[in-house]
């Protein structure tokens, strides 16, 4: 995946410009950008007049991203037939088309690749063990929202709630192209359908 | 951030709360840009302000703060200065504003709220925004020449070295400076019913920035703008959430049920004709070929004359089950629209184009 995604590749040249962030040679030569924190800490001072409303509108409003993504998940879909589910490979490509610099891409990459590992290990999944019960106080019927809301958005589960809402908005955003992308897609797939049967029978 | 900032202090205060925000942000926007005008009256209260935009300390909000207080104390008449031109002035600059002010802006306007308040309480005066806002443009003024003065002595400076400054360059008013004079300590009048420490005012600058996180989400969840309150407007996010995450489920379902059909037609398709399949591998390298040749002519200056192969790549799983008719249809399509079309042959818009010469029409 060396191809970079035009809605963000603007504002990965914007950030060459900063001397001090080494990192950032390695977006000019066209790799892989991972990191992460770096890259929104970037956009956020470089863009600190505007809202959080337009840099997520941009990212994940654009034609031009969905049609990356629906390209992407095509040949995803293409490669991996029986090894996971179709929802796993949308969910892998929406969070690689966020680049990771949001908390619940890192999220769900970070969870294939557990899976993965746990299902060649066959080992028992060491992820702690959660008193979901115990040891809660009583909490207000915000709170109760909040934490539901916390349980909904991948990897959010802890994160205070100014942070929840930013990465619920960018989320939403992301589920809507998601939605938008594999509608077009299977329309596409299933005009091909009739003429295939007739062409193999 | 600050318009989205000052559009619901605008809704929330009333008209005189409002100049006073709108006044607090074009103070700090007068600091930065340091523009000198004269002196007049109060400006060792204004001096604290500069302070406290210097350093940006909570102690100094405070002084601030109680500096507001003895402002409205010493409420006596005051010429009329001509305030119009300042205000529309207040809102050209209020755009311009910085950042990373943003928190003690809005503490500083939450207080300055809270002061305006105390002083229509004390005063009731009548003609009250009016005088506010020649206050404001005294207030103005003073902070333009106390931020060269500051500007001069380049950084924070004790209270006293100010007052004495200020002591320097006020006219008039005893009242006030006296009491700037007499104070050692920050004394801090709070509102009615609320706290004026630390900890309350970072919890009132925090639910500032939630509320305006909730407000954006408010105009991107459909259906939210009816619910008031933050726990509806929760509900109404989580249910628009999960909705959008069962419609990913189902279409990733009825993806996998075309996949499955697809994978199974070709499989077929590749099992019994092999020669065709052959053929459409030959009619592909000579479409290749003879397409490559079409781009170096017209497309000279463009590098990416790759681009070609991997789009005609493409063309072969997308499109795996067709005719050999429909394939040969598809390759003169595409290189009829690269002739026709302005030189853009990017990896994106080939395969736009590839999508919108299809039969299918990939609409979006």
């Amino acid at each position: 995946m060396s191809g970079t995604n035009p809605s963000t590749s603007p504002e990965l040249e914007g950030t060459e410009t900063v001397p001090f962030r080494r990192r950032l040679v390695t977006a000019q030569r066209g790799q892989r950008v991972f990191a992460p924190k770096l890259l929104e800490a970037l956009r956020r001072s470089s863009r600190s007049s505007e809202g959080s409303a337009s840099h997520i509108s941009r990212r994940w409003g654009d034609t031009a991203a969905q049609k990356v993504y629906s390209l992407k998940l095509y040949d995803a879909l293409q490669r991996s037939r029986r090894s996971t589910t179709v929802r796993d490979t949308a969910d892998k490509v929406l969070a690689a088309t966020a680049r990771g610099t949001t908390r619940w891409s890192r999220a769900i990459l970070v969870s294939r690749l557990g899976r993965c590992l746990r299902r060649h290990k066959k080992t028992k999944p060491a992820s702690a063990v959660r008193r979901s019960g115990g040891g809660r106080r009583k909490l207000s019927v915000v709170g109760n929202r909040v934490r539901v809301l916390g349980g909904l958005v991948p990897g959010c589960r802890r994160t205070a709630l100014p942070e929840l809402l930013d990465e619920t908005a960018d989320y939403i955003a992301a589920l809507e192209m998601q939605v938008r992308a594999m509608t077009a897609l299977s329309k596409i797939l299933s005009e091909f359908q009739p003429s295939d049967k007739l062409g193999s029978a | 951030m600050l318009e989205g900032l000052v559009s619901p202090e605008n809704l929330s205060l009333s008209s005189m709360d409002m100049n006073v925000l709108e006044r607090l942000k074009w103070l700090q926007q007068q600091q930065q840009q340091q523009v000198v005008s004269q002196s007049s009256d109060n400006s060792p209260e204004l001096l604290q302000i500069l302070q406290f935009h210097e350093s940006n300390n909570d102690e100094l909000l405070q002084s601030t703060f109680s500096h507001f207080q003895m402002l409205g104390s010493c409420f006596g008449p005051s010429p009329n200065m001509g305030f119009g031109p300042s205000h529309e002035a207040m809102d050209g600059c209020i755009s311009r504003t910085s950042s990373f002010q943003m928190v003690p802006v809005d503490t500083m306007g939450v207080m300055l709220k809270n002061s305006e308040e105390n002083r229509t309480i004390s005063s009731k005066n009548k003609r009250k925004s009016e005088v506010k806002r020649r206050e404001e443009e005294k207030t103005e003024k003073k902070i333009k020449v106390e931020a060269e003065t500051e500007s001069n002595m380049k950084g924070k400076s004790s209270m006293s070295n100010n007052t004495e400054a200020s002591s320097d360059t006020s006219k008039e008013t005893s009242k006030g400076a006296s009491e700037i004079q007499k104070l050692d300590y920050i004394h801090v009048r709070s509102r009615r019913g609320q706290a004026t420490d630390r900890h309350s005012l970072a919890e009132r600058a925090r639910r500032e920035k939630i509320s305006k996180k909730m407000k954006y989400l408010q105009d991107i969840v459909p259906g939210c703008k009816k619910v008031t309150g933050q726990a509806g407007m929760l509900d109404e996010i989580i249910n628009y959430v999960q909705s959008l995450q069962t419609q990913v489920e189902f279409l990733s379902m009825k993806l996998a049920v075309l996949d499955s059909e697809l994978e199974l037609a070709v499989e077929d398709l590749y099992v019994k004709q092999d020669q065709t399949v052959i053929i459409q591998k030959l009619l592909i390298i000579f479409f290749l070929f003879c397409y490559e040749f079409q781009l170096q002519a017209y497309f000279t200056n463009l590098p990416v004359v790759n681009a070609s192969k991997p789009s005609i790549m493409v063309d072969v799983p997308l499109f795996p089950l067709d005719q050999q008719g429909s394939l040969d249809l598809s390759v003169i399509n595409l290189s009829q629209t690269t002739s026709t079309e302005a030189p853009s042959a990017s990896w994106e818009t080939q395969s736009r184009s590839l999508f919108n010469t299809s039969s299918l029409g990939f609409h979006y």
